[in-house]
């Protein structure tokens, strides 16, 4: 299609901008054709030299991904020399396992175009002529000619960068590997001996010993503090983001520097006039934040003082303070106070034995969870300092009383799963996000969830390798699997084995949808709680399973074969974990009533001495040789649980 | 009073020793020291602890690979691992959850609550369990009335009882939380059940119960 005459795009330009017309960054070289009808050869010249000669790698490509235009940077990086490149895909400098997955960078860029770093936080790679590969950083820039819109690439060569990164990670980890074991010697032998583990000491060795323990304390805190400051600032910490109520948080931490408090001879407390409040926050994290907050002002306060704590609930966020009747801020020191090792008097932190770092910690932890930190002088004397995050908004927690099947969602891309978890947790469900497999391992080593979520999307289909990973993890071995991918179809002919795939859907995909298809994936809502039905002739051991298990189903304890057997003919089971290890063959005839029970076969966790495997095979069931640990136990019941209301029962797996 | 044998490993002489004496603060543990990976799988299979304490960053073999090993063996695959770590991130921490460690101690510690972390990190948390302590006195006396007959008559209705005692004694010692009685009477288990078949080495069963007597009767 021929581009309207520069006439009519002039007076589009005067009206107010369209919505879906282009963003500005757009640079519209149609409209420096009009001055192209009187070329000037020198200005040419000088952008042709600086192109040739700029030190990143230029690349100017067509819509489909043609390169039109290298510098002589990209020659040097990629290895090829121009007129191999032109007229080539782009791909040709793209290794093989990660085109895909730049095809589709390329497709969403051409979708929403505009000037930005290509797969941010993303590890993006380019392949040499001689088939190497290095990292890369490429910059997106749209141009829009007259033959469509062209898009200026430029590519920087990354190895050095993260070859420092790597060092300093590895110089990181060594420091505080090296410096925490002489560490861990002398802090663990001062703290033997000021608790009298070597015998009772005379007063001035006690004296001096507790100055060396506590400066080793002081030491070690120092050294815990650094690394933490460095991981913060470096983006490293991982936050394990829920709601979170107030009160009881800042309660529990009151509670545990009370000790710290009373060393100082000072009160602590909760302000009664507190309000409830509830932020989206890292609990751990907030606690640290309070905490350091805490021993500010517990530092800072006169002998029998008193430091006290409220909530405070504004229209968009909650506001909490900690307010103490120290001397105040010099105003000199007012605009470093947040700073690192900033002290008002340098002889404080020798003082008070702090490391200088705690308030900086807090600044930028309070920033990353999107909230804002700062301090005023309190009426009558002292400070009050404060952060505020935002609140959780009423809709939403009325949105979330159905509240509780957690999700996990796995997806690298940081945009769709920020949009996707917003979506769910408006659903009611509480999600945990995971963007890396690691992560989503870690979580689901630990929390049985009602439905893991997986970003699929080609080439990523890693997605199916991190499915089985997680559902190899005791918590979630029969967890339902939703899978999410650009173009569902081919990946739904894929084999999956037992992986019990619930639902595929298509990405973007509407709210509604993503809703509707969890919900019937968990489908727990108003169903009673699952029963199991648990054999064990041992009444001691029946009794303490019993105990251990009623927390999470209703169970059936029968300690005779008969028992198990009448308690199958009258009722249904969801679980059957079943002793068999001491009753020999009047075992089997339990195991083929489970295998048949109604029609269906019930899981079943055995105790077997000796498994016959057909019969394990056709009980869906998992015998072991051996007892499970208690946690094991648990675990499995858990996980029945977990799927329990109508979907697919996978098999159980037990080592 | 039971004991929880722990198996102590770091290349930290210091270390080590500040762990015993601090362990020994409390009559639960009773500890073994042992300088590094190698050598601590070879005591694993030896001694059957019901709990190793593990260093993480050591030379030659460090405890990630340590663990792998001690899981990949059938005869110190149930045993607890806790980690004792100088680098305990938060990311760390999670990664050796997920790689089944029973729990994550950051060094330094404090060497006054060490006792209580360990404990906390055990399955059933309060141990001993009364329940359990019953079971063992039972365990103790029927085994030694066992080994007495044996010494009279070494027949199989005797072999039988040893190996269903022994059986019941493996599967509450792992529930309960003892991971190395369990394998001592897993051991005898199948030294039992060995003599029956008549595959048994002389004194094979013998020195088995021994070995659980000795583990359950350090009362």
């Amino acid at each position: 299609m021929r581009p309207s005459p520069p006439r009519a795009r002039t007076q589009r330009r005067s009206r107010p901008r369209p919505a879906d017309d282009p963003p500005a960054a757009v640079v519209d070289l149609v409209a420096g054709d009009r001055a192209a009808a009187a070329p000037h050869a020198a200005s040419e010249e000088r952008f042709r030299l600086a192109v040739e000669t700029c030190p990143n790698g230029m690349m100017m490509c067509d819509e489909a991904g043609t390169m039109v235009m290298v510098n002589s940077e990209v020659e040097r990086l990629f290895g090829y020399r121009r007129e191999e490149l032109i007229g080539r895909s782009v791909d040709i400098l793209v290794p093989e396992r990660l085109r895909r997955q730049h095809l589709r960078h390329r497709d969403h860029f051409a979708r929403h175009t505009e000037r930005r770093p290509m797969g941010h936080n993303r590890d993006l790679m380019g392949l040499r002529k001689d088939g190497s590969e290095f990292p890369v950083e490429i910059g997106l820039n749209p141009i829009r000619t007259r033959d469509g819109i062209i898009v200026l690439s430029t590519i920087v060569d990354i190895s050095e960068r993260k070859r420092l990164e790597r060092l300093k990670d590895e110089f990181v980890a060594m420091v505080s590997h090296e410096l925490r074991t002489p560490l861990t010697s002398i802090a663990g032998s001062l703290g033997l001996l000021m608790g009298n583990a070597a015998g009772h000491l005379p007063d001035a060795a006690v004296r001096l010993l507790a100055i060396a323990h506590a400066n080793s304390q002081r030491l070690v805190r120092l050294i815990n503090d650094i690394l933490d400051l460095q991981k913060i600032e470096a983006g490293q910490v991982v936050f394990h983001l829920k709601y979170l109520e107030l009160r009881p948080l800042l309660e529990q931490t009151l509670e545990a520097n009370r000790a710290f408090a009373h060393d100082f001879h000072v009160r602590i407390r909760l302000d009664e006039a507190s309000d409830e409040g509830e932020v989206f926050a890292d609990s751990d994290r907030l606690a640290q934040i309070i905490t350091n907050l805490l021993s500010n002002a517990i530092k800072f306060s006169p002998l029998g003082g008193e430091v006290t704590v409220g909530v405070e609930r504004r229209a968009e966020h909650v506001r909490v303070w900690v307010r103490d009747q120290g001397p105040g801020i010099p105003e000199e020191f007012k605009p470093r106070i947040f700073e690192k090792f900033a002290q008002a008097d340098s002889s404080d932190a020798r003082q008070k034995g702090g490391t200088g770092l705690g308030l900086s910690i807090v600044k930028q932890l309070i920033h990353q969870h999107g909230g804002k930190v700062g301090f005023e002088a309190a009426p009558g004397g002292g400070t009050i300092f404060y952060f505020e995050l935002p609140s959780s908004a009423a809709q939403d927690r009325a949105g979330r009383k159905s509240a509780g099947a957690p999700i996990l969602l796995c997806d690298n891309d940081a945009a769709t799963s920020a949009l996707l978890a917003d979506a769910l947790r408006r659903a009611g469900f509480s999600v945990e996000a995971a963007a890396t497999a690691a992560a989503a391992q870690a979580h689901a080593a630990d929390t049985p969830y009602a439905a893991l979520l997986i970003d699929l999307t080609p080439p990523e289909l890693d997605g199916i390798s991190l499915a089985r990973q997680l559902r190899a993890l005791p918590p979630n071995a029969a967890t339902p699997v939703i899978f999410f991918a650009l173009n569902p179809e081919p990946c739904a002919r894929l084999q999956f084995g037992a992986l019990a795939v619930c639902d595929w859907l298509p990405k973007p995909t509407d709210r509604g949808q993503l809703v509707r298809v969890i919900h019937r994936a968990i489908a727990d809502t108003g169903t009673p709680r699952p029963r199991v039905l648990h054999f064990e002739p041992d009444g001691e051991l029946r009794r303490f399973l019993h105990e251990t298990l009623r927390a999470h189903a209703d169970i059936v304890s029968a300690e005779s074969i008969d028992g198990a057997q009448r308690a199958l003919a009258n009722l249904v089971f969801d679980l059957a974990v079943v002793d068999l290890a001491q009753v020999g063959d009047a075992g089997l005839g339990l195991l083929k009533s489970l295998c048949d029970h109604g029609g269906h076969a019930i899981t079943t966790l055995a105790f077997s001495a000796d498994a016959d495997p057909q019969v394990a095979q056709r009980v869906r069931s998992a015998l072991t040789g051996s007892r499970l640990s208690l946690d094991r136990i648990v675990g499995i019941v858990r996980l029945v649980l977990a799927k329990h209301g109508g979907l697919a029962a996978a098999r159980t797996e037990v080592a | 009073m039971i004991n929880l044998h722990t198996l102590s490993v770091d290349d930290e002489p210091d270390i080590r020793e500040i762990i015993d004496l601090s362990l020994g603060l409390d009559p639960l543990f009773r500890v073994r020291e042992c300088p590094s990976g190698r050598e601590a799988l070879r005591d694993a299979i030896e001694w059957r602890p019901d709990l190793i304490l593990l260093d993480v960053m050591m030379p030659v073999m460090d405890g990630l690979t340590t663990l792998a090993e001690l899981r990949a063996d059938r005869r110190t695959a149930m045993i607890p691992v806790v980690f004792m770590t100088a680098r305990a991130q938060t990311h760390e921490r999670e990664r050796f959850k997920s790689l089944g460690a029973a729990g994550v101690i950051a060094k330094p510690f404090d060497p006054m609550q060490l006792p209580t972390q360990v404990r906390d990190c055990v399955s059933t948390g309060a141990l001993p369990a009364d329940d359990y302590l019953w079971r063992l006195n039972d365990a103790f006396a029927a085994l030694s009335a066992c080994r007495a007959d044996l010494a009279q008559a070494h027949d199989r209705p005797t072999l039988g009882r040893i190996k269903d005692v022994a059986q019941t004694l493996s599967g509450t010692s792992r529930i309960y939380g003892f991971a190395g009685i369990g394998l001592e009477a897993n051991a005898l288990e199948e030294a039992a059940a060995d003599d029956i078949a008549g595959r048994a080495a002389p004194m094979q069963v013998e020195h088995a119960i021994d070995r659980v007597l000795a583990r359950i009767g350090t009362n």
